[in-house]
C-alpha cells in the first residue's frame, strides 16, 4: 500500500485540508490586493472587461496579471452572490495549494532525501502559519505556486521531448500571467535546461512562455497611458513604477535580507550576534542544499534561486513573496544539513549540525503551534475586518447609492457597499521608498474624481492626513470614521 | 430459479419494489413536503433551483434556515415540478422509481458473495422492508433514496476500477444528503471484504471531494450547521450523547428485524433519554459488541454478513449522534441504507438453508413468502399513513400518545385553527411528557396568553428562561408574557437580562424599547435606547443625534434604574465622540454610584 506515490498525495491532501481549515470570516480586501483581485473578477464576470471597476472612472487593470482574476471570474459566473461566493474562491485557493503540495512533493522524490522526509518537509512548508495567512485571503500565490511547481517539475524530467518543453513554457507563461514575478520561473527553467546543454528545450520553453505572455504585454503597453497620473503608483504598470523609482531603487542593501523572514520563523530570539550567526549558518546551508539539488533537479535549484533573486530585487518587503517557496527552502535546508553531516570530519561538527536542525524544528514548531492554536495566522485579517464592518454598515445604511468613497481599502469598500471607491492614499516612488501626495493635492484629485466621503479605518490610516479639519459623518474613538469631503462648486 | 442471473434478480427485485409502492401514488404532500416542495418557489422551476444551487436546503424562515445543504435533491424536485406541474403523484412515482433502483443496486452489491435465489431474497427483503415506508411514501424521503443509489453506485464503480465514476457519484451523493459522507468507509469495507488491494488514489480523491463538500456545507449553512439539535441532545458532551444513544441501539435493531410497529418520529417518552449508563444501555453495548464480533468472525466465511452488519453500522453512523448531534434521536428514514444489513444477512441465511436442505426448497419458499407477505401487508397498511399532513398528525397522535412531539404537532394544528384551549392542553401535555424542551414553553406560553391564562403563561415563560437562559427568543417571549400579564417592571428586567446575555439582537432591543415606552420613559432615556438601536442598524448620524438629544435633556439626578442604559449610552457616546459624551458619562457614574 505504501508506495512512492502515496507520500506526495498525502501531502497534497493534508495541505488542502489545512488550507480549508485556515479560511476565516475576515473580509475580502483587508490586504488590499485580495480585494483588487476579486473586484477584477467581478468586472470580468459582469462583462465590464478587465478594468478596475471599483473606481469612479474605471480604466484597464494594467498592474495585475489577469489569470487569477479570470479564474475567479469563472467561479463568480457560477455563483454571483457576493460575499457568499467567497466560499468557492476559498475552495479554489485551497485546491491550488494542495495541488502545489502534491507536485512539489512528487518532484522532491528526485532529491537525495528519504521520500517521507521530503513529503513531510513540503507539508510543513505549506502549512506554516505565514502560508496559512496567505491562503486565508484571496491572493494569487496558491495558483502561481501550482503552475510554477508544475513547470519546474516537468522541466526536470530527463528525457528530451519538444512537447514537454512546450508544456513547460505554457506553464511558466501562465505562472507569469498569474504573478509578474513568474518571469523568474521562465528564466529558472531555461537555466535548468541550459545547464544540461538542452539548448532546444531552453529555446522552446522560453519562446512558448514569451508567446503566452506577449498578448498580455502588448495589452498592457497599449493601455498603460489610460492610468491617471495620480494613480500611476497604485494602479500603473511595473514599468511606470520603475520609471518613478529609477533602476537604483531596485538594488539596495535590504536586498540581502530577502531570507530574513524565514530566519525569524526558525530561529529563537537571541542577541544580535548569535542571531545573525545562526542566520548566516542557515542561509549557507540552504545555499549548499540548493547546490546539492542542482545535480538531480537543476530546474528546481535554478527556478527557486531565480525566484528568490527576483524577490530580493522587488521593491516591496519580501515577506509576502518569500513564504510560498518555503517548501523548497525547507528541502534545500534538509539537503544542506545532510551534506554538512556527510562531510563533517568527526562528531563535534555533526552534533552542531544536528543541534541546529533540532533548534529550527523546535522554534518553528513552537511558533506554528502557538499561531494555529490561537488563530494568530488570521488575527491581522480579522483585526482589519472589525472596523471595516462598522464602516460598511454605516455606508450601506446612510449613504446614497451614488456616493463615492475614498479609502485605503477601496476595493473592499466597493465590494461590500456597492459604491464606487477611490484610493485615499496616493503616492509615487522615489528610489526604494514612496512619497505621499500632499493632502491638498490628494483633496483636489479626490474632488475631481467625484469622491463624496472619505473613510478612515482608524488611527494610522493614511487617509487621516486628508480628513484633518473635516466634519465627521461619524467617527469612533480610536476606530473607524467617515467624513464628508468638502469640494468647491 | 437456480439459473437466476444477477441481472434478472436485480430486475425482479426492482419490479417488486415498484409494484409494492404503487399505492403511494395516491398520497399527497405531507409534513416537510409542504415547506420544502409545495410552498417552496425554489423547486417550482429548474431555473429557480439552479439559481438556488448554493442556498441552504430549507426555505428561509426568519433570520435563517437550519443548516442543511442538499442542492441536488432540490433540483430533482424542480425537475418533478416542471414535468408534472406540481402533481404530487408524479413526485411519488419518482420516489418509487428511486426505491426500485436502490433495490436493484443492493442486489448488484450482494452479487459479489451470493448468487441465484439468495440474491433475489436480498432484493425482495430490501424492497419490502417496512422501515422504508417513510423514505419512499413521503416525498422528502427521496434524499435517502437518491443518496443510497449514488453511494451504492459508487461502491460498484469502485469495485470495477472506475474510480472517476465513483468520485463523481460520491460528489453527487454528498450534494444530495449529508449522510453520504459514509461512502468512503463503505468503499474501504467493500474493498477489504473483496480482498482487493485498497487504492490510495481513489481514497485521496474521495477525501478531497469530502473535504470540499464539508467546506461548502459549512460556508453555506454557516453557524446554523448545529442548529435544530434534538432537544434531548442539546448541550450534551460526546460521552453523554453516547449514553443517550446506547439504549436506542436496541430500538434500531428492533426496527430492522421486527418492523411492525412504526412511528413518524421517535421522541420522549417513546424513548426515555438518559445520560447515565442504564441496563438498556448496557444491553445496547452487548448487542453492538455481539454484532460486530459476529461480523468479524464471519468475514471470511460469510463476507456478505460482515458487509451488511458493518456497512449498516457505518451507514447509521452520521445520525447516531455520537460524533455530532443531529436534529433527531431516531427516524425510520435514516435506516434506509442501514437496512442493507437485514437484506444481506437474510440472503446469506437463505443461501445456507438452500445448501443444507436442498430437498426442502418448497418449505424455504413458504417461509420466505410468509415473511414477504407479512411485510407487504405492513407496507401497504403503512403507506396511507403518509397520505397528507393531517393524516400523519392524527394517526401518529393516536398510535403514540407517549410521543411529546405528537402533542406539539396537534397543538400547533389547533393553534392554527384558532382553538387555543385545545392547543394549550396539547402543549401542556407535551411539556408533561418531556419538560426539557424550551421551544414547547414558548408555544405553551403563547397558547396560554391566547386563552387568557396568566398563571400558566407566566409559569411556562419562566420555565423556558430556566431551560434556555441565553436564548434571545425565549427572553423576548418571557418579556412579552410578563408585559401582557401587567408586570411591566419584570418584563423590562427580563428583556434587560436577555440583552445582557446576548447583546445586539434586534427583536429584543425593540421589545425593551417598547416596554420602556409603555412605562412612560423620559425622553432622554428613550433617546438613549433609540440611539443604540440606530447604531446597531448602522445609522450612525441618527445615533449621534439621539445621544446628543439625550445629553441635552439629561436631568441632574438620573434614577438608579437607568444605570445600565446610561452606562451603555455613555460608552456609545464616548465611542462616537459625541458632544455630550462627557455629560452622559458623568450621569452614568451618578446613576450607578449606589450599584
Amino acid at each position: 500500500m505504501l508506495n512512492r506515490a502515496l507520500g506526495p498525495r498525502l501531502a497534497g491532501l493534508a495541505v488542502f485540508a489545512a488550507a480549508l481549515w485556515a479560511q476565516h470570516d475576515g473580509l475580502i480586501g483587508v490586504f488590499f490586493d485580495d480585494g483588487i483581485y476579486v473586484s477584477l473578477a467581478r468586472s470580468l464576470a459582469t462583462g465590464e472587461g478587465y478594468v478596475n471597476g471599483h473606481l469612479p472612472e474605471p480604466f484597464p487593470a494594467v498592474h495585475y496579471p489577469p489569470l487569477y482574476p479570470w479564474a475567479l471570474s469563472l467561479l463568480w459566473r457560477v455563483w454571483p452572490q457576493f460575499p457568499d461566493n467567497a466560499a468557492v474562491f476559498q475552495l479554489f485557493d485551497a485546491a491550488c495549494l494542495g495541488l502545489a503540495a502534491w507536485l512539489i512533493a512528487a518532484h522532491a522524490r528526485r532529491l537525495p532525501l528519504i521520500p517521507w522526509v521530503s513529503a513531510t518537509l513540503v507539508t510543513a512548508g505549506l502549512v506554516a502559519f505565514p502560508v496559512l495567512t496567505i491562503v486565508g485571503v484571496r491572493f494569487s500565490e496558491p495558483l502561481f505556486l501550482a503552475l510554477a511547481a508544475a513547470a519546474i517539475a516537468l522541466s526536470d524530467r530527463a528525457h528530451r521531448d519538444a512537447r514537454l518543453a512546450v508544456a513547460v513554457g505554457v506553464l511558466a507563461g501562465l505562472a507569469t500571467l498569474t504573478r509578474s514575478i513568474g518571469i523568474a520561473v521562465v528564466l529558472g527553467v531555461a537555466l535548468g535546461y541550459l545547464t544540461r546543454r538542452r539548448w532546444n528545450d531552453a529555446a522552446l520553453s522560453t519562446g512558448t512562455a514569451a508567446l503566452i505572455v506577449l498578448p498580455w504585454t502588448l495589452w498592457v503597453w497599449r493601455h498603460a497611458a489610460a492610468v491617471p497620473e495620480a494613480l500611476a503608483a497604485n494602479y500603473g504598470t511595473y514599468a511606470s513604477e520603475v520609471s518613478q523609482a529609477g533602476l537604483g531603487g531596485l538594488v539596495h542593501v535590504e536586498t540581502l535580507g530577502v531570507l530574513l523572514p524565514v530566519m525569524r520563523l526558525l530561529l529563537p530570539s537571541l542577541s544580535a550576534g548569535l542571531w545573525y550567526t545562526g542566520t548566516m549558518l542557515l542561509v549557507a546551508l540552504i545555499a549548499w542544499g540548493a547546490w546539492s539539488a542542482w545535480r538531480s533537479a537543476p530546474s528546481l535549484a535554478s527556478g527557486a534561486t531565480a525566484y528568490i533573486a527576483m524577490v530580493a530585487l522587488w521593491p516591496y518587503a519580501p515577506d509576502r513573496f518569500i513564504w510560498i517557496v518555503l517548501p523548497w527552502l525547507f528541502l534545500f535546508l534538509a539537503l544542506g544539513l545532510r551534506a554538512a553531516w556527510r562531510v563533517a570530519p568527526h562528531a563535534a561538527p555533526r552534533s552542531a549540525v544536528a543541534a541546529l536542525a533540532a533548534l529550527a524544528i523546535l522554534v518553528g514548531g513552537a511558533r506554528e503551534w502557538q499561531s494555529v492554536t490561537t488563530g494568530g495566522f488570521a488575527a491581522t485579517a480579522r483585526g482589519i475586518s472589525a472596523p471595516m464592518r462598522a464602516l460598511i454598515r454605516v455606508i450601506n445604511a446612510e449613504l446614497p447609492a451614488d456616493a463615492v468613497i475614498a479609502s485605503a481599502d477601496e476595493a473592499l469598500i466597493a465590494l461590500y457597499t456597492g459604491r464606487r471607491a477611490m484610493p485615499a492614499h496616493m503616492f509615487h516612488w522615489a528610489g526604494r521608498s514612496t512619497v505621499n501626495l500632499d493632502p491638498a493635492a490628494t483633496h483636489a484629485v479626490l474632488c475631481h474624481a467625484g469622491v463624496t466621503h472619505v473613510a478612515v479605518t482608524g488611527p494610522g490610516d493614511p487617509a487621516e492626513r486628508i480628513v484633518s479639519g473635516f466634519e465627521p459623518h461619524f467617527r469612533l474613538r480610536d476606530g473607524p470614521g467617515l467624513y464628508r469631503l468638502p469640494c468647491g462648486t | 430459479m437456480r439459473n437466476l442471473t444477477v441481472g434478472r434478480a436485480a430486475w425482479m427485485a426492482a419490479a417488486v419494489a415498484l409494484v409494492v409502492y404503487l399505492p403511494s401514488l395516491a398520497n399527497s404532500w405531507a409534513l416537510d413536503d409542504i415547506s420544502v416542495i409545495e410552498r417552496n418557489a425554489r423547486v417550482h422551476g429548474i431555473g429557480a433551483a439552479l439559481e438556488a444551487f448554493f442556498a441552504p436546503y430549507w426555505p428561509p424562515v426568519g433570520d435563517g434556515s437550519p443548516g442543511l445543504y442538499r442542492p441536488l435533491i432540490i433540483l430533482s424536485y424542480a425537475v418533478d415540478w416542471t414535468l408534472s406541474g406540481g402533481a404530487p403523484w408524479f413526485s411519488h412515482l419518482m420516489n418509487v422509481l428511486w426505491h426500485a433502483a436502490a433495490t436493484a443496486l443492493v442486489v448488484l452489491v450482494a452479487a459479489a458473495w451470493l448468487g441465484g435465489p439468495a440474491l433475489l431474497v436480498v432484493g425482495v427483503v430490501f424492497a419490502l422492508h417496512p422501515v422504508h415506508v417513510e423514505a419512499v411514501a413521503n416525498v422528502v424521503g427521496r434524499a435517502e433514496l437518491m443518496a443510497t443509489v449514488l453511494v451504492l453506485g459508487a461502491m460498484l464503480a469502485a469495485r470495477r476500477g472506475r474510480d472517476g465514476v465513483a468520485v463523481v457519484l460520491v460528489a453527487a451523493a454528498l450534494l444530495t444528503k449529508e449522510s453520504a459522507i459514509v461512502a468512503l468507509p463503505l468503499i474501504w469495507l467493500d474493498t477489504w471484504l473483496g480482498r482487493r488491494s485498497q487504492r490510495p488514489g481513489l481514497s485521496l480523491a474521495l477525501g478531497v471531494v469530502s473535504l470540499a463538500w464539508l467546506h461548502l456545507w459549512h460556508a453555506i449553512a454557516g453557524a446554523m450547521v448545529l442548529d435544530g439539535v434534538a432537544a434531548p441532545l442539546r448541550n450534551l458532551g460526546a460521552g453523554e450523547r453516547l449514553a443517550t444513544m446506547l439504549p436506542i441501539v436496541l430500538e434500531v435493531v428492533r426496527l430492522l428485524t421486527w418492523p411492525f410497529t412504526l412511528a413518524a418520529d421517535y421522541n420522549p417518552q417513546m424513548i426515555v433519554p438518559t445520560t447515565m449508563l442504564t441496563w438498556a444501555g448496557a444491553l445496547g453495548v452487548a448487542v453492538v459488541t455481539a454484532l460486530l464480533g459476529l461480523a468479524l468472525a464471519l468475514r471470511r466465511t460469510a463476507p456478505a454478513v460482515t458487509c451488511g452488519i458493518v456497512g449498516g453500522a457505518i451507514a447509521w453512523g452520521p445520525t447516531a449522534n455520537v460524533l455530532a448531534p443531529t436534529g433527531i434521536l431516531l427516524a425510520e428514514r435514516t435506516l434506509y441504507l442501514p437496512s442493507i444489513a437485514v437484506a444481506l444477512v437474510t440472503g446469506v441465511i437463505a443461501a445456507r438453508v438452500l445448501e443444507r436442505f436442498p430437498g426442502q426448497g418448497r418449505l424455504a419458499l413458504a417461509g420466505a413468502l410468509l415473511l414477504a407477505g407479512a411485510w407487504t401487508v405492513r407496507v401497504e397498511t403503512r403507506i396511507p399513513f403518509w397520505r397528507d399532513s393531517r393524516t400523519v398528525v392524527i394517526e401518529d397522535y393516536l398510535e403514540h400518545p407517549e410521543n411529546y412531539r405528537a402533542h406539539v404537532r396537534v397543538g400547533f394544528v389547533y393553534a392554527q385553527t384558532g382553538d387555543t384551549v385545545r392547543a394549550l392542553r396539547e402543549y401542556l401535555w407535551a411539556a408533561e411528557l418531556y419538560p426539557l424542551d424550551a421551544v414547547v414553553t414558548v408555544q405553551a406560553g403563547g397558547a396560554a396568553m391566547a386563552t387568557g391564562d396568566t398563571a400558566i403563561a407566566l409559569r411556562e415563560a419562566r420555565r423556558g428562561w430556566t431551560l434556555a437562559p441565553g436564548d434571545p427568543v425565549i427572553a423576548e417571549r418571557l418579556s412579552a408574557t410578563l408585559a401582557w400579564a401587567g408586570d411591566t417592571s419584570a418584563a423590562i428586567a427580563a428583556a434587560a437580562a436577555g440583552r445582557a446575555r446576548r447583546a445586539g439582537v434586534g427583536p429584543l432591543e425593540a421589545r425593551y424599547l417598547e416596554l420602556r415606552r409603555a412605562r412612560g420613559v423620559d425622553p432622554w432615556w428613550e433617546a438613549l435606547l433609540v440611539a443604540r438601536i440606530a447604531w446597531l442598524a448602522g445609522r450612525a448620524r441618527a445615533a449621534v443625534e439621539q445621544l446628543d438629544a439625550a445629553a441635552a435633556q439629561m436631568p441632574g439626578d438620573p434614577t438608579r434604574d437607568s444605570c445600565e442604559d446610561l452606562r451603555e449610552g455613555a460608552e456609545l457616546a464616548r465611542n462616537l465622540q459625541t458632544q455630550g459624551a462627557g455629560r452622559l458619562a458623568a450621569a452614568a457614574r451618578l446613576a450607578c454610584s449606589g450599584n
